[in-house]
């Protein structure tokens, strides 16, 4: 408990010495440090652009031998994205979790998801399969269609 | 055989009984490792107690020397070794050297003549000294540590100063027991600021998992001790080392750059043997037992960070950052481990599943090693079966000896 809430404290620390990135805001609640928030920006030339999405991130006590739980809050059309519960589909927070990884790590991974789709392991099944049968603009534009129905600036609180 | 096992006042300097003394004297010779628990009757650790569990031989046990009575206290003149005041009676020095004092249970009390029998007052004219007489002298042990209340009126011989230890403790008519004190003490001093420099050098080394730094940094406190700011330079290193300690990490606690480890028992790294990302012991023993995870074997057991595979892990009290420091701290670690006897093989009551590959000392309980297993074979109707219980390193250690029995 005491190693995870100060690796936790070094973490954002560290969070705010950087300079802020404009593609990705992460801070924890004000009264737990257990529970995070993050906003990340859709990456560019991906349907996902020009979107802003809020992850939800819940750090477990025994942190960092095992992965947080991170989930989206905003409602992502993506072939490893749970579409009603925002869970997402990523090695690194299931069996390939290792501790040298940080929260904020974990967030540029899952920006990295939202560009390298991996459609063999769908959570999202109908985003899985236009990928997988090749319908490429099928996919691109329900994603910018729900990018731009959820995910638009104006609604970051 | 206790006048081959060192005596534990002579290691630390303050053996009373010179040549009497039942043990040796010589530091060639190991300490004493029987368990004083199990020569009382009881020890509770029974077979898994470190100490040895064997009686001393009786008859080599050196038999007391012949009651002193305290008229014979060689109270007589001490030489000072100050050279001041050195009296020495004719009347002592001139009869035989008194019997050295190696009764047990030898009282300090003095004589109720005692002025008159050493004849204070008169000036000695000539102060003869009798080297061999002296030599077999003890050193007083309050000397020693610094200050003897009695000064020059001591009974016992007041050593010179060693400049390494610190201590009052060579003993003035033993050249050689005095070279070779000297001389240990200057490797223990130098091997002491060998460890207190890698010690430096890996203040500012962070663990991967947890992100602090194992040992408490310095902040620009460093090479303070031992120069002129520092009480007790030499001589009390201890006492030095630990006020040293404390002002910095209260120095650095203001200035929030220690991170260091709460407790001292934390600030130890455990270093992988396949790759060189730095990590302190806790976190990566608890990141390897995967106990909180269900991750694969196959990722707890390796770096965090590169995900090279490690077999096992070295904790050390420094971080290593040359290749063949790293070997020579490997290969000490083994060693260390092969003196231990191996719980699961339990003297040879029990079975260690890691077999011939196992870190830990396979031995009896009369010190003897296991036997290499070799795998015994028999032929039976559909081929050839094994009569042992099979372990993986029996294939991979005896791999050849197997083939050959398979092959006679």
């Amino acid at each position: 408990m005491t190693t995870s809430r100060t690796r936790l404290f070094k973490e954002f620390k560290e969070v705010q010495r950087e300079c802020k990135d404009s593609d990705l805001n992460l801070y924890p609640l004000d009264t737990n440090i257990f529970r995070w928030t993050a906003w990340l920006k859709g990456p560019e030339d991906t349907p996902f652009s020009k979107g802003r999405f809020e992850l939800a991130i819940s750090v477990p006590d025994a942190y960092p031998l095992v992965p947080p739980t991170v989930r989206f809050v905003t409602k992502v059309f993506h072939p490893n994205v749970h579409f009603k519960t925002g869970e997402i589909c990523l090695d690194i927070l299931k069996n390939a979790w290792s501790p040298a990884w940080t929260l904020q790590s974990v967030c540029r991974a899952v920006i990295a998801l939202m560009s390298q789709a991996e459609p063999d392991s769908p959570l999202n099944c109908d985003a899985g399969n236009l990928l997988r049968a090749g319908d490429l603009r099928g996919y691109n534009s329900l994603a910018r269609m729900y990018t731009l129905e959820y995910a638009q600036d104006s609604q970051k609180k | 055989m206790t006048n081959r096992i060192l005596c534990k006042y002579y290691a630390s300097g303050a053996c009373r009984k010179g040549d009497a003394c039942p043990f040796s004297h010589d530091w060639n010779d190991p300490m004493s490792q029987v368990c004083k628990f199990y020569l009382l009757g009881s020890c509770g650790y029974g077979n898994r107690c470190r100490y040895n569990h064997t009686r001393p031989d009786r008859a080599t046990v050196g038999s007391p020397s012949s009651p002193v009575g305290f008229r014979n206290i060689p109270v007589a003149s001490r030489p000072s070794p100050q050279g001041t005041a050195a009296v020495s009676p004719a009347s002592a020095a001139a009869a035989s050297p008194p019997p050295p004092l190696a009764s047990p249970g030898f009282c300090m009390r003095l004589p109720e003549n005692f002025d008159d029998e050493l004849g204070w007052g008169e000036v000695p004219e000539e102060p003869e000294v009798d080297v061999g007489y002296w030599a077999k002298q003890p050193l007083c042990s309050m000397a020693m540590k610094g200050f003897c209340a009695r000064g020059a009126t001591c009974p016992y011989l007041h050593g010179e100063l060693c400049s390494s230890c610190g201590k009052w403790c060579l003993h003035p008519y033993r050249p050689e027991e005095s070279a070779k004190h000297a001389q240990r003490c200057a490797e223990e001093r130098a091997k002491k600021d060998k460890d207190e420099a890698l010690r430096r050098s890996s203040a500012d080394v962070e663990c991967g998992i947890c992100l602090e730094q194992a040992l408490p940094a310095v902040c620009g406190a460093a090479g303070l001790e031992g120069s002129a700011g520092c009480l007790w330079s030499r001589g009390a290193g201890r006492l030095c080392r630990l006020a040293f300690e404390l002002w910095a990490r209260a120095w650095c606690m203001s200035c929030q750059t220690v991170m260091g480890k709460e407790r001292k028992a934390d600030r130890r790294f455990g270093i992988l043997t396949a790759c060189d990302h730095s990590f302190c012991l806790g976190c990566i023993r608890g990141w390897r037992a995967g106990a909180t995870t269900n991750s694969a074997e196959e990722v707890t057991r390796s770096c965090p960070i590169c995900r090279t595979r490690s077999h096992f892990i070295v904790p050390s009290t420094f971080w290593v950052s040359c290749a063949d420091d790293k070997e020579a701290l490997v290969q000490n670690y083994r060693e260390k481990l092969a003196m231990i006897p191996c719980k699961h093989f339990n003297y040879g009551n029990g079975s260690c599943p890691f077999g011939g590959s196992c870190f830990y000392a396979h031995a009896d309980s009369s010190g003897r090693p296991e036997e290499a297993q070799t795998l015994r074979h028999a032929a039976t109707e559909d081929g050839v079966s094994v009569l042992q219980p099979v372990r993986l390193s029996s294939f991979l250690d005896g791999f050849d000896r197997a083939t050959r029995l398979t092959h006679a």
